[in-house]
């Protein structure tokens, strides 16, 4: 069977499957290519981490259908902040048609990265 | 005549005196106005007036003062204006007045402290200035009075509050740095010389972002709109790439400084050092861990440096292991730890598709190659094309896809299906294998050429039961990802467990320790994994292996009783035929207590 990249995606939330972790080699597929705006989570699997990323699990329940949120590998951090200037974790990255619309830094609460995104989603 | 003269005169006069009186009574009414118009002012300023005269005594005052110093108006009158304070403040005064007599020049802004009748103490502010009569003479003093007590104590309040804050702004180990809305810092303690390396003073004063020379200015993005200005930013790490602090890491938080009526008026920066709890955590990552592989036996630890050392090498490399071992993990890892990073990685399964579909997969195809080729399509190596193609289970390749394999590692070169003109590739190969290739090479079913070509570099990923001591950890591992998977709060694995899984043989090696937990995880209610969560399989080989050890136990004495009786106490052959060297058996002899029958 081809890449087992596709098929290798670790659910981080839970099995509704909200978050997938991608690698650097997906991201033209899944990021560039997709249609629905895509939010990316670039954060150190550190002691924040698991709380971070509640606060995403919050902001799904408001955002649903209308996004689809991609938590970068680890391994691929170091690689994506050289390419994409970012120069410090955690940063959420909003992504419309393959562009960059806005970015967020530091540790975010749930109310914080709502406004965040109806900024970014709104027309 | 004389009389007619004089009645003139005095009529005249008469009438003179009152055009005299008439303008007099026209003049006084302005002048009545104008001293009524002035108490009413004295009378309403809330600063206190009054005259002293040069003996420094009270001649005038208004409600003001009177109510400042709490004396009634029979008490003031003639009252020394050094009766109503301290002696030497009084001296201070008197010193005062004394330079406005000898200049003639008002004295403003004295501060000093005043006693009132009851005893209670103000904080007043006087200005003095001389009148002078008609005649130019000094008669006395003109004195405002005003009550700053209040004012006083907000000050006093503030210089304390700010010597405080100064005090904890200079003690504290962040850096603290205040912007004002342009950048331009105002305020910076001396933990900026420590984690910055720029002392306070070159900072003040200074655009804050021109003043870091010696790092990336990573924090500066928490100055950039929004950030800083509507939004605050709180745990952002940062890798200060520090030309004199190499391998710092930092935090930072910055928050707007509003005014009263919320514009926004500044920023302020707070950075912390955290390089040494960073490097802590990444020490134990790193011997426990590379990239997502765990464990930390010494198997392991020299499985890392290898993969570590063939991060950057162009060689090809072949993954070997018992399935579920990790070899497509330690693909990858190395593939993520090297130059091609960036680079696609694809990986193949070459045992999933049948001969035929999985040449289409690796090398594309032209249009019309072969029935269903409705249109030219690319192949995986061509995909992979810069970067990293894992081919998983290579054991199973067909001989004509080894020999096109063959031909890639060779001359980095191939056709599509169906075509002849050769596509050019730079791709790393690294193969993974559960089978035994070098049998498959006896057996014929394996290009020996292809093995040598596979095998520059052979990565052995070690079975599970060959390092017991990296279960706990990765128990521990996947309880963490379980808990996240799952919403669940399971703080471990119970010492039966884990017991348990250390004696288990793990056949689908790390692998079938994850689904193990994962099913634990699912069945589990309570906050440790007990034996009753784990697969049945497992529980069964515990119990089977510790029943059959007990019964070789209770059994071994007769055994080797009925032994030597059988070998006719010959120690040697009961040895042999035991399965023991002879010094067991001896040792055991005396261990059982065994003694040979009289009658033998």
């Amino acid at each position: 069977m081809m890449s087992v990249e596709n098929n290798n995606e670790k659910n981080i939330l839970d099995k509704d499957e909200i978050v997938f972790s991608i690698g650097l080699n997906e991201f033209e597929e899944k990021v560039f290519k997709e249609t629905k705006p895509v939010l990316l989570l670039c954060i150190q699997n550190d002691s924040e981490f698991q709380n971070q990323l509640s606060v995403i699990n919050d902001s799904y329940r408001t955002f649903a259908e209308r996004i689809r949120i991609y938590l970068l590998e680890e391994d691929a951090l170091r690689i994506f902040k050289e390419k994409f200037a970012v120069k410090g974790t955690p940063t959420f990255l909003l992504f419309i048609n393959g562009s960059e619309k806005g970015r967020l830094l530091g540790q975010t609460g749930s109310e914080e990265l709502n406004h965040f995104l109806s900024r970014m989603l709104s027309p | 005549m004389e009389n007619r003269v004089n009645l003139t005169k005095l009529s005249m006069h008469s009438v003179n005196s009152v055009e005299k009186l008439e303008q007099l009574e026209k003049v006084k009414v302005p002048i009545r106005i104008s001293e009524r118009r002035c108490e009413v002012v004295l009378e309403g300023i809330e600063e206190g007036y009054t005259e002293i005269d040069l003996k420094g005594r009270l001649t005038f005052w208004n409600k003001s003062l009177r109510d400042m110093i709490g004396y009634s108006d029979e008490e003031l009158l003639g009252l020394d204006f050094r009766k109503y304070m301290d002696e030497d403040v009084a001296t201070f005064v008197y010193a005062a007045y004394n330079q406005t007599f000898q200049t003639e020049k008002s004295n403003k802004a004295i501060s000093y402290e005043i006693i009132r009748k009851d005893g209670t103490r103000r904080s007043v502010e006087n200005s003095i200035s001389l009148i002078k009569d008609s005649q130019g003479q000094r008669i006395g003093f003109r004195t405002v009075v005003r009550d700053i007590t209040e004012r006083k104590r907000t000050e006093e309040n503030l210089e304390k509050h700010r010597n405080l804050m100064q005090a904890i702004f200079g003690s504290v180990k962040d850096a603290i740095i205040t912007l004002d809305k342009n950048g331009v810092a105002m305020e910076a303690n001396d933990a900026t010389n420590n984690i910055c390396g720029i002392e306070p003073k070159n900072i003040i004063g200074n655009v804050f972002g021109e003043c870091l020379t010696d790092c990336n200015k990573s924090c500066l993005e928490l100055l950039k709109p929004p950030f800083g200005k509507d939004v605050n930013v709180e745990g952002y790490r940062i890798e200060c790439e520090h030309k004199k602090k190499p391998g710092q890491v930092v935090v930072a938080t910055s928050s707007p400084l509003l005014d009263r009526q919320g514009k926004f008026n500044g920023t302020v920066l707070v950075i912390r050092d955290i390089t040494q709890l960073d490097n802590l955590q990444s020490e134990i990552r790193e011997r426990h861990q590379f990239q997502n592989i765990i464990g930390k036996s010494k198997q392991m630890k020299n499985l890392y440096e290898l993969m570590l050392k063939l991060a950057n090498l162009e060689t090809t490399i072949l993954i070997t292991g018992e399935s579920g071992t990790g070899k497509s993990l330690a693909a990858k890892a190395i593939h993520y730890s090297g130059n091609r990073a960036l680079k696609p990685v694809v990986t193949v399964n070459c045992s999933a598709l049948p001969e035929t579909l999985l040449e289409s997969e690796l090398f594309g195809h032209i249009k019309g190659a072969f029935t269903g080729a409705i249109k030219d399509s690319q192949g995986r190596f061509e995909y992979a094309d810069q970067g990293t193609i894992l081919l998983d289970e290579i054991g199973d390749i067909s001989p004509r896809i080894q020999l096109k394999l063959l031909r890639i590692l060779e001359e980095k070169e191939f056709e599509r299906i169906g075509d002849s003109i050769p596509i050019k590739v730079n791709v790393r190969i690294i193969a993974c294998t559960n089978r035994d290739l070098k049998e498959k090479v006896k057996m014929g079913e394996f290009r020996e050429d292809l093995y040598y070509r596979l095998k520059v570099v052979e990565v052995h990923m070690p079975p599970l039961r060959e390092r017991p001591e990296d279960i706990p950890l990765l128990a521990g591992h996947f309880c963490n990802l379980f808990n996240k998977r799952f919403h669940k709060n399971i703080e471990g694995v119970s010492d039966s467990v884990l017991r348990t899984f250390m004696n288990y043989p793990w056949p689908g090696n790390v692998r079938e320790l994850e689904h193990s937990l994962e099913s634990a995880f699912v069945l589990s209610q309570g906050s440790m994994i007990i034996l009753e969560n784990i697969p049945s399989e497992i529980i069964s080989y515990s119990k089977a292996k510790t029943f059959t050890h007990k019964k070789e136990t209770e059994e071994e004495p007769n055994t080797i009783f009925e032994t030597l009786n059988k070998t006719y106490w010959n120690k040697a052959k009961a040895a042999r035929l035991l399965g023991m060297d002879r010094s067991t058996l001896y040792r055991k002899i005396k261990i059982y207590n065994i003694s040979k029958p009289h009658n033998m």
